[in-house]
């Protein structure tokens, strides 16, 4: 990693790797063993990388016991407490505790399956009773990256694209 | 031409150790806004066009690496640069009030436009928790490294108008 944003209102930051590289737009970050963002925007030398935990960031995700896919986005508000929010989990008889894995769904059309993401620490059923929001905690301390790994292979390439006809 | 390379350096420094450095000082994860500082200064001691072009580079460079649309703070800083600059006749060298409280405005600007343009418009209406959370700590941290970057660009500049009067007066 070379740049962080110097602004408080983004959490995106620059890697030293681009197209001359492998490094395309949709490319998974990754930190030690969790998702830490996706590239943006790509140059022959560089690229630039939003982390899950901006504002605009949103990652489709799941369960790993259950299975039930859920929306991990990324909040302004939470960014300096470094957790994230979790939303439209299925209020179904699946048991989620705090401690619970969350990994990226197979629905996802940016994210490759199974990207560990964080733990679950607080869920609540929402007020219309079908579905169920929470936190999680990354499992990647973004205040301290330093080196990212980047998977050249988008989940586009992986899916042949065949999928592009099916839903979002 | 002297003055427009030195007064680039500033703008691209400040840029450079916001990336980087300030990423490791930062206070309750909120950095300083060096280049406001820089813009701000540049525009009272040296007047509106000149605060008004200081603004567009340092906005340019912001939108380049860290914005999402281009333009974007290239506009408000060039807008907070050019308003600066109408202060300048009532700059004097030795004052310390003035610039303290001009920065601090521009950066409270900067931080309700951002906030009102990025958040707002998109119907993120949590303006108080942006506004403790995000925007007075950066007010509060940026007026602290005023103290001392403004001391520097002040110096800067008065050692630049040293020289660019002994050379006026060579034509003589």
């Amino acid at each position: 990693m070379i740049a962080n944003n110097g602004s408080n209102w983004f959490a995106t930051f620059t890697i030293d790797k681009g197209t001359l590289d492998g490094v395309k737009v949709d490319s998974n970050v990754l930190a030690g063993s969790g998702l830490v963002g996706i590239v943006t925007e790509v140059g022959p030398n560089y690229a630039q990388v939003r982390s899950i935990i901006d504002d605009a960031s949103n990652v489709s995700a799941m369960m790993l016991s259950t299975s039930d896919t859920c929306m991990v986005r990324g909040d302004l508000e939470l960014m300096s407490d470094g957790r994230l929010h979790f939303e439209k989990l299925p209020n179904n008889d699946n048991v989620v505790e705090p401690g619970e894995q969350v990994v990226t769904s197979h629905v996802s059309s940016r994210f490759l399956q199974g990207l560990f993401i964080g733990y679950v620490s607080d869920i609540d059923v929402d007020a219309n009773n079908l579905t169920r929001s929470g936190y999680i905690t990354p499992a990647v301390d973004f205040s301290k990256l330093q080196e990212v790994l980047v998977i050249t292979t988008t989940k586009r390439e992986m899916t042949g694209g065949e999928d592009a006809g099916e839903g979002e | 031409m002297k003055r427009k390379l030195i007064t680039l350096l500033i703008i691209l420094v400040c840029f450079l150790l916001e990336s980087s450095v300030f990423h490791r000082l930062s206070f309750a994860s909120v950095k300083p806004n060096l280049l406001i500082v820089v813009t701000s200064s540049f525009g009272f001691m040296r007047g509106k066009k000149e605060g008004m072009f200081v603004g567009f580079s340092a906005g340019l460079l912001a939108d380049l690496f860290w914005g999402n649309a281009l333009g974007f703070n290239m506009l408000l800083y060039a807008v907070i640069g050019y308003m600066n600059g109408s202060f300048k006749r009532m700059f004097y060298d030795d004052d310390v009030k003035l610039p303290i409280v001009l920065i601090g405005a521009s950066e409270l600007v900067y931080g309700l436009s951002t906030y009102a343009c990025v958040y707002m418009l998109q119907g993120d209406f949590a303006f108080f928790s942006y506004l403790f959370g995000i925007i007075l700590p950066e007010l509060v941290y940026t007026i602290l490294v005023t103290l001392i970057l403004y001391q520097i660009i002040l110096h800067i500049n008065k050692k630049l108008e040293a020289e660019e009067q002994r050379s006026a007066s060579k034509f003589v």
